[in-house]
């Protein structure tokens, strides 16, 4: 799991928020027109490409696009 | 829990629905933006919305009344219950009311179920438990929601979200009936997730201020309802695939023969990921979101309804339906048998 695929596959969900560059350090409710159903894509799509469902509790602790790559790394680790 | 229900057959679903539609791109709140995004996520384009004064009741009403018109039924049904989360009243039951409405005899055993999303699985359950027993012959099952009684306005996270609608089931002994599975459950500790926490026992109106609060972004007084949407998804995608995989064992088939998944219009979303997550192509899901939104309860039936025109007459047809939501609870169901006879009632 690299971080670029990652980023690739974050970008291909959100799509429709129009053209944003993520990069690792991109704080996610800063991107524009963020909102609760970008976190329930984002949940989605970590789940089917990472087999890791990420709860409320798990995604308060996130605020980075890097955070997030971390946090699904370290809940693959823990399958 | 698993179960098998004998000599049950679905005679026919009808639904009632009001005739006031609201577009999602109508509602004030959501910029052009936010409306297509919603659109496109939830699948919801518009819904139906019962004005003051139409109950859930009064739309099973419709619906029942021009069932048992068609089938000629009303002095044989042993047993009708009604399944909800907005009754008429805190008492009597409702089904008691709807039992003197539509003029059934007073034999007729009536009461109340109060369940959300999982509840049509939950009704079929319970019918067909008294239907398999012999002590029921015909059985009317009313399932619906008001849902939009119960939305603030405010609520980006609910309002354009619900519609409202009522159903009507009929079935019937049938020693020919193939016998049905059903894997059904409940998790207490997901009660935060989709509550109104305001107007009954716990805390009884007036001993709370009615005035909208801020729960992290969502606007909405106590008497509203409160929904986590994330708790709702992780509950989904971790319960459902799980339950209708245990019915389908149960039942010795593979999803692979599966006709038709007819899941909890919860939203669109839900339904795609847990089409992925259980390998069934979209074109297998049917759905009704698109013009009704989340009905809630009566959403399953309301989606048979919808594609009653298309498959009405297809024999031995094998369909899974899967319920989910408030509560936690949820209910699958695998069955094979003729499509069942469909209407679609407008209340006027």
């Amino acid at each position: 799991m690299e971080i670029n695929g990652f980023i690739n596959h974050l970008t291909e969900e959100f799509e429709d928020l129009g053209v944003f560059e993520l990069t690792p350090s991109t704080v996610l409710r800063e991107i524009p027109g963020w909102n609760s159903m970008h976190i329930l894509l984002l949940v989605a799509m970590i789940d089917f490409r990472y087999q890791v469902l990420l709860s409320g509790e798990h995604l308060k602790m996130v605020v980075s696009v890097n955070d997030l790559f971390e946090l699904v790394k370290q809940k693959q680790g823990e399958h | 829990m698993n179960t098998e229900i004998h000599n049950t057959r679905i005679d026919a679903v009808y639904a009632g629905i009001p005739e006031h539609e609201v577009f999602t791109s109508d509602y004030s709140l959501f910029s052009p933006d936010e409306a297509r995004l919603f659109t496109k996520n939830t699948g919801i384009h518009s819904r139906r919305v019962a004005p003051d004064g139409v109950t859930c009741s009064d739309l099973c009403y419709i619906a029942a009344e021009a069932l048992l018109a068609d089938f000629d039924v009303a002095n044989e049904i042993d047993l009708l219950i009604f399944v909800s989360q907005s009754p008429d009243y805190f008492l009597p039951a409702t089904a008691i009311l709807l039992q003197e409405r539509l003029g059934l005899r007073d034999a007729c055993m009536a009461f109340d179920i109060s369940l959300g999303c999982s509840g049509y699985v939950y009704g079929l359950q319970v019918v067909g438990q008294f239907i398999q027993s012999g002590a029921v012959r015909k059985a009317l099952l009313l399932v619906g929601d008001k849902s939009t009684i119960s939305t603030a306005y405010q609520d980006k996270s609910t309002y354009p979200l619900f519609g409202d609608a009522g159903t009507a089931t009929l079935l019937s002994f049938s020693a020919d009936s193939k016998p049905w599975f059903i894997n059904t459950g409940s998790d207490g500790s997901g009660k935060n997730s989709i509550i109104i926490e305001g107007g009954h026992s716990r805390n009884p109106y007036g001993t709370y201020s009615e005035e909208l609060l801020d729960y992290d972004g969502k606007m909405h007084s106590k008497s509203h309802l409160h929904l986590e949407g994330l708790d709702v998804f992780n509950f989904a995608l971790n319960r459902v695939p799980q339950s209708i995989q245990e019915t389908l064992q149960c039942s010795g088939k593979l999803m692979d023969t599966i006709d038709y998944l007819v899941l909890h219009q919860a939203n669109g979303l839900i339904t795609k990921t847990l089409a992925r997550k259980l390998n069934v192509p979209l074109e297998r899901c049917l759905t009704s979101i698109e013009q009704f939104g989340n009905t809630s309860s009566a959403s399953i039936p309301l989606t048979l309804v919808c594609h009653g025109d298309e498959l009405y007459g297809r024999k031995d047809i094998s369909l899974i339906l899967s319920g989910f939501g408030v509560g936690f609870s949820w209910a699958s169901l695998f069955l094979s048998a003729d499509f069942p006879k469909t209407k679609l009632i407008t209340h006027a």
